[in-house]
């Protein structure tokens, strides 16, 4: 991705932006949000399914972005960049959102069947049958294989990305990937096994 | 009959597109003849078929909108400025991690006023590393309160401690700590506005600090030793050189009580033991295995905590 002439022109002018902000144009920084603030938000928002801590996810790390800019080095990638910044902060919290509940109640929640109802309700009906599986099995995931699914399938970013985004190794990237994809799996085939115990007939 | 084929656990790799040339070439040539793997590679793509038929519930146009307005508005309610707090040391990470509370606020001021007063201890004989143990190494205290030398000075006592009866009061002050119920849970929804949470504080007291201490590189170096959390002071040579942490990720609880911090990694895990005293605070703009022991002043004092520059490091699991 990053090799792409047209992604290594984005780049550059990213990095133009970040160096007329450091030079004291505010304005640059603001076309930089303006720029990512959807690909930040729909990250944190498909980390967290929940729009009021996506959005404070998003906007907290575009302002460690700004504190850390000088930190930005000619080279790095704005994009991915940022996108580690949010990673980072978003596995965070959710781990201390995990912290937060009891491991029984966690247990309690993993056994409840899907559908659930409310605020998602019309996400579940509107998706496919097994996207609200996915969906749904996803947040049972710890969150480090939960953002490396994410970054691959939605992202479509490459390994090497990845291990940038997500600071680690690339054999730590790929055995996240394949630690989730199972899980994932795994709960495709026991909806697929439960709706045919339900319906004999059919 | 049934064999797991050499080629299943690469297919996902395939699938990825990370798998090129001759190597793609082979699996291309397998996938003809091996029903087994066909299946595997359909349900690889069914779960990535079925991910990217997820729906996101898509904010108001508003939002968007607003978005930057908010974004520059929460920049200059803090009174950020971007900048370089860190230099000589690779800024290749970027985490924002608070390992709150990693140990009593007794433990921390040991460790520290042992190791400052006396680089010379020696620790007592390795022990059983429990799963859950931390090294710290620690740097000469930073002076982030003019009070700080002043209140090292003062305590002369606790230097002259040897390590029997500092493992005696460590050991206490966990069982206490253990046995004590976790505090206040704060809600963990709102990042920002949570001020015991606010990053940007801590980055201002950050660059005062900066400004008035020796670079990282430059200050003197101190031995590391490992504290198991019942206390015991294990070998130095356990430790883990700081980069065994990119193989992971840390991660936080609150400042206020039960599992305070928890690291994953294939090889190591680290788990806090429950406090409600010093914290260990982590910065972006540090690298990854260095950060800011926080330790709040006893009664007398005003209630302003002080901060230290320590070496975290990660101890591998017997």
């Amino acid at each position: 991705m990053s090799d792409e002439p047209e992604n290594r022109a984005q780049s550059k002018m990213d990095q133009e932006l970040v160096s007329q902000t450091l030079a004291g144009d505010d304005r640059a920084f603001e076309k930089l949000v303006e720029k990512y603030k959807k690909r930040v938000y729909y990250l944190a928002y498909r980390m967290t399914r929940d729009h009021d801590s996506a959005d404070e996810l998003a906007q907290e790390s575009f302002v460690k972005a700004y504190q850390a800019l000088k930190n930005f080095r000619q080279g790095y990638n704005f994009y991915t960049w940022i996108y580690r910044i949010c990673v980072n902060l978003t596995i965070n919290f959710l781990k201390h959102e995990r912290h937060s509940v009891s491991a029984d109640l966690l247990k309690e929640m993993d056994m409840l069947p899907e559908p659930s109802a409310g605020l998602d309700q019309l996400e579940q009906m509107i998706a496919s049958e097994q996207a609200g599986i996915v969906r749904k099995a996803m947040d049972m995931l710890p969150p480090e294989q939960k953002a490396a699914f994410l970054l691959k399938t939605l992202d479509n970013m490459s390994y090497e990305q990845m291990s940038e985004v997500m600071g680690c190794s690339i054999g730590t990237i790929m055995s996240r990937l394949f630690r989730a994809r199972q899980k994932l799996r795994k709960a495709l085939r026991i909806a697929e096994m439960e709706k045919d115990n339900n319906d004999p007939g059919m | 009959m049934i064999q797991e084929c050499k080629y299943k656990k690469r297919l996902q790799f395939y699938l990825d597109g990370w798998t090129k040339g001759d190597e793609a070439r082979s699996i291309e040539e397998h996938l003809k003849q091996c029903a087994a793997c066909q299946i595997e590679l359909a349900e690889l793509a069914e779960l990535q078929g079925a991910a990217s038929e997820i729906i996101d519930q898509a904010p108001e146009k508003e939002y968007w909108d607003s978005f930057t307005i908010r974004v520059r508005n929460r920049i200059l309610s803090r009174n950020i400025a971007p900048e370089e707090i860190v230099e000589n040391r690779p800024s290749s990470r970027f985490f924002s991690i608070r390992l709150a509370a990693i140990s009593t606020t007794v433990l921390a001021a040991f460790v520290i006023l042992m190791f400052v007063f006396n680089p010379a201890f020696t620790p007592s004989p390795p022990s059983t590393i429990l799963p859950g143990s931390t090294l710290i190494r620690t740097q000469p205290p930073v002076n982030i309160d003019k009070t700080v030398g002043q209140e090292m000075a003062a305590a002369p006592v606790i230097q002259n401690n040897a390590a029997p009866s500092l493992n005696e009061k460590l050991e206490t002050s966990n069982q206490n700590k253990i046995s004590a119920p976790a505090k206040q849970k704060k809600a963990p929804r709102n990042l920002g506005s949570v001020p015991e949470r606010d990053i940007s504080r801590e980055f201002r007291a950050d660059q005062r600090w900066d400004k008035a201490s020796p670079r990282l590189d430059d200050s003197p170096k101190f031995p590391a030793y490992a504290l198991s959390p019942n206390g015991a002071i294990s070998d130095p040579a356990l430790r883990m050189k700081p980069s065994a942490l990119s193989e992971g990720i840390m991660s936080s609880s609150d400042d206020q009580g039960g599992i305070a911090a928890v690291y994953h990694g294939p090889m190591y895990n680290y788990q806090s033991s429950p406090s409600s005293g010093a914290a260990i605070d982590l910065e972006s703009e540090l690298p990854s295995s260095w950060g800011y022991l926080r330790v709040p002043s006893d009664s007398s004092s005003n209630g302003e905590s002080k901060k230290y520059l320590i070496e975290l490091e990660l101890m591998q699991i017997k």
